[in-house]
């Protein structure tokens, strides 16, 4: 087909922000950071998570993970692993750069429970420059990651870790104080605390209200879990029957398999589908032998010493309710038993606001602090609230959220200020159908997991986690939605080069400026940015790795004007086997310098001439196995690029061992050549006379 | 749009052999878009000058600047900065351009990088053909959108001759025999006057070397300065 005979089809806008990022409640910059996952540039990958995130290990694990769901990669296989990425950097016990601060305000901020919402509101008007103290009833800090979460999910190392990073900001905490026995709203603020934000979570079991549910042996969820959290022991019978769907009932009867029981089934009252609970989680429990009786409704708990008997229904499921799942309905006639010696019910909480009597905070029909939306204002003046304790059912990263924003409201309101409700950024287009086919399919690194018949046998975190290997390799596969090539239309000659070459056909001519635009589709191949004769394009990726850097490092790293030969190796970042080499020719070899290019389709025919020009005597361009590249294309326009390149050198009469084109795979036979280079070099000298 | 090749390094190297500062100038407008002589270009020259210089021991300082036109003299009065103290420059633009450069700034010896081949439309990515020879008589109206003039290896007004095999030309078995075309679409369109009509042979003479648009002149004669 020709270009004159070539017609396209409408391209996506190139406005948006990437989903990932939109999707989450305190727009966690996951693309940035798997980014730099991928160039292996850790320490920096977790400090940009902590910049936002108080909570990376914790999120890391248990997250519901928004930014997982709005992955466009979905279209093309799987999504991304972004928590298991966040959860790999917390795994490296990076510290965040954020030290203790002097308090730049007298105002001191008094915070209601050490939950992860309150957590992160003392976090950030820490950094803000107030002075917070939290008090917490028990004795940990942690809240429902410490008593409601099992440490299989969640490991209290990893918790600590969370807390500790933002106890070190200077926040006070003072443990085993209780809201409405030891401190009142009114106290609070006669200790001249001028602001309060509660965050007491949402931690009173919520009833069932059948008959016998006050048996010895039935245990509230929360209450099981506390209890199993904070090492107490809770001696439970061979068998052992959860009431519930959620999260909290899959934990439950996880921990109750680790903790003896022998039989653990979850009742739940509709089918498979619209159980609330993880996916993940629920297959997990599967596996370590948890039964699942659904549509099925307890009617009567029985027993004389303690329950024994769980008198239960059949249920069908009939038109859909306010949730929009299907409503259970009893199935006359289908009564039948189950013999127990436990009853765990995990059916749903409610914040304990007995705690909050005569506080004057008002509060909803649904049994939760009555706040403004945006500001998380209750209707006493200074007074905050958030968490699960506003909004019950709340995931971890809601609550982080709410203290983010009721930080920057407190802080509002502190300084007389208004609080600016910025609206979340848009999400940019699906990727368009048409060029899903052109994007390589590479399935989602699992991360390893303990087997089921080893990890019932403790409290053993599950989930492994990632090698630094593995790690990059799944960041990799993230499409960088948003971070593509860019076009300057001031510098656009409209030649049209990048709708010509862009191997997604992302890259269009916009009619009436008569300019080409690059919409989000883009997926950062740079085969464009390096075409563009008018050199119009660059990547908004603030990453820069086209090797323009790396070659400057290079070559003020050779030195001395003796002979080493001195070498040059253009490596692509996403090979294989890329680490191998550069680790292993940073070792052993002082006059041969690596530069990493995420792509080699991304190294300009400039940058391996100006290595000559800067004093190289030989340069290697070592581009990945052709089947490797995750462009598909790059390969083939680094090769073409070197062939141009390695004419003109030979023109100007440069020997052709000079310039070589390897692979670094197999390593072995790499190594080989670039001994065998290395001796040629030797042989026929320097290209320039040495003046340093 | 005018259509370039480069020079080979052969013929640059002999022409700044025996220069202590040349400029390589490129130019935005068509050497840009069929990429020769675009900035780009101008930075892979000059690096390959810089490298060929160090190697030969040659004491050459290489400028680089690209004009956004190389044929007009605002854009050419914009590299006096980089052409201050050169006496020699590469111009990657057409002949046109580098005339231009090579009026404006007398003093600097300035040689062609490329050599502008014809004006011709990019068929596909790196391949370009002759479209246009400016003969100063367009006839395509009468030949179903076609040129003979530019197309035809004979530039035959009245085609085709006994060459025309499988609707190939004799000269290049790659190169469509254009008279085909025009009989096709003459056909197709059911207008036969580019079959059936004799066409006398081109009046080369009224060519204009020089061409003046009286509505768009200015004249600049008499002008106060």
């Amino acid at each position: 087909m020709t270009t004159l005979e070539r017609t396209r089809v409408d391209n996506t806008s190139a406005r948006g922000e990437a989903p990932c990022i939109a999707a989450c409640p305190i727009n966690q910059d996951a693309r940035d950071y798997v980014q730099l996952i991928a160039r292996g540039r850790f320490e920096e990958a977790f400090r940009l998570v902590r910049s936002k995130n108080t909570f990376p290990a914790s999120c890391g694990r248990i997250c519901t993970r928004r930014c997982e769901d709005a992955c466009r990669r979905s279209a093309v296989d799987e999504p991304i692993a972004i928590a298991w990425l966040k959860r790999f950097l917390s795994d490296k016990d990076f510290s965040p750069s954020l030290e203790n601060r002097k308090a730049r305000y007298q105002e001191k901020v008094a915070i209601v429970g050490a939950g992860p919402a309150g957590l992160t509101a003392a976090n950030d008007l820490s950094l803000l420059g107030y002075k917070c103290v939290i008090f917490e009833e028990l004795l940990e800090p942690g809240g429902m990651l410490r008593t409601g979460v099992p440490r299989y999910r969640l490991p209290g190392h990893s918790l600590d870790s969370d807390i500790s990073d933002i106890l070190r900001l200077g926040v006070e905490l003072r443990t085993g104080v209780k809201l409405g026995l030891d401190i009142t709203v009114d106290t609070l603020f006669e200790e001249d605390f001028k602001a309060v934000f509660i965050g007491i979570g949402a931690h009173k079991s919520l009833r069932l209200d059948v008959p016998g549910e006050d048996l010895a042996g039935v245990i509230p969820a929360v209450e099981f879990l506390r209890k199993i959290s904070l090492g107490k022991t809770i001696n439970l019978g061979k068998k052992v029957v959860v009431i519930g769907g959620g999260d909290t009932a899959l934990d439950s009867a996880r921990t109750a398999l680790r903790v003896g029981a022998k039989e653990v089934t979850i009742v739940y009252r509709r089918s498979v589908e619209e159980m609330p609970c993880e996916k993940v989680g629920r297959l997990e429990a599967e596996e370590e032998g948890v039964r699942f009786k659904f549509l099925t409704s307890p009617v009567e708990l029985l027993g004389n010493d303690g329950v024994k008997v769980v008198k239960c229904i059949k249920m069908e499921l009939g038109e859909p309710d306010q949730s929009g799942r299907r409503r259970p309905i009893p199935v006359t006639g289908s009564e039948f038993v189950m013999d127990v010696d436990n009853v765990i019910m995990a059916i749903g909480q409610l914040p304990e606001l007995s705690s909050l009597n005569d506080s004057g905070l008002s509060v909803t029909s649904k049994n939760v602090i009555g706040v403004e939306e945006e500001t998380l204002a209750t209707n006493r003046p200074g007074v905050f609230a958030g968490g699960d304790a506003v909004k019950v059912g709340g995931t971890l990263i809601e609550a982080i959220a709410h203290g983010r924003r009721a930080a920057v409201a407190i802080h509002g309101y502190l300084r007389g200020k208004g609080f600016d409700a910025s609206k979340g950024p848009t999400p940019m287009t699906d990727i368009s159908s048409r060029r899903i086919g052109l994007i390589k399919r590479e399935l989602r690194k699992k991360v390893p997991i303990l087997s089921a018949g080893i990890r019932v046998r403790d409290f053993s975190e599950v989930e492994l986690g990632y090698s630094d290997q593995l790690a990059m390799m799944e960041a990799r596969r993230c499409l960088n939605c948003g971070a593509g090539a860019e076009v300057d239309p001031e510098l656009c000659a409209a030649c049209l080069t990048c709708v010509r070459v862009c191997p997604y056909d992302v890259p269009e001519l916009n009619r009436v400026e008569k300019k080409a635009k690059i919409g989000v589709d883009c997926q950062s191949c740079g085969i464009c940015v390096v075409e563009c004769p008018a050199r119009a394009i660059t990547l908004k990726d603030r990453y820069e790795d086209r090797g323009m850097d790396g070659l400057k490092k290079a070559v003020e790293e050779f030195s001395g004007p003796e002979f080493g030969p001195r070498v040059v190796v253009f490596l692509c970042l996403y090979d294989s086997q890329s680490e191998v080499v550069v680790s292993r020719l940073g070792r052993t070899r002082s006059n041969i310098k690596t530069v990493q290019v995420s792509c080699i389709g991304k190294l300009d025919s400039t940058l391996m001439l100006k290595a000559f020009e800067e004093g190289a005597d030989g340069v290697v361009v070592a581009g990945c196995l052709p089947g490797e590249c995750p462009y598909q294309t790059g390969h083939a326009w680094a090769k073409k690029r070197f062939d141009y390149v390695a004419g003109i050198l030979s023109d100007m009469g440069l020997e052709a061992e000079r310039f070589q084109w390897l692979s670094p795979s197999p390593t072995e036979q790499f190594f080989k050549e670039m001994e065998q280079m290395t001796e040629e070099l030797k042989k026929l000298g320097p290209v320039f006379k040495r003046s340093r | 749009m005018i259509v370039a090749k480069p020079k080979s390094l052969e013929y640059i190297k002999k022409r700044i052999k025996n220069h202590k500062k040349i400029a390589v100038v490129g130019c935005g407008g068509c050497v840009t878009v069929r990429p020769v002589g675009g900035e780009k270009q101008v930075a892979e020259l000059a690096s390959v000058l810089r490298i060929w210089a160090k190697k030969e021991g040659l004491n050459l300082e290489i400028e680089e600047d690209t004009a956004l036109r190389q044929c007009e003299p605002e854009f050419i009065d914009e590299l006096s900065d980089k052409m201050k103290g050169c006496d020699a420059a590469i111009s990657l633009a057409c002949g046109v351009g580098a005339q231009c450069l090579a009026e404006r700034y007398s003093d600097v010896k300035v040689s062609p990088g490329v050599d502008a081949v014809f004006m011709g439309a990019t068929i596909e990515p790196g391949l370009y053909w002759e479209r246009c020879v400016g003969c100063g008589d367009c006839i395509i109206g009468e030949t179903g959108g076609y040129c003979p003039v530019s197309r035809c290896a004979k530039s035959l007004l009245n085609g085709p001759c006994g060459g025309s095999q499988g609707g190939k030309c004799e000269v290049d078995p790659n190169t469509p025999c254009v008279w085909e075309q025009i009989y096709k679409r003459s056909e197709e369109s059911g207008d036969r006057d580019a079959i059936d009509k004799f066409v006398p042979p081109k009046d080369w003479s009224i060519r204009p070397s020089r061409l003046t648009l009286e509505h768009v002149r200015v004249k600049t004669e008499g002008r106060a300065t």
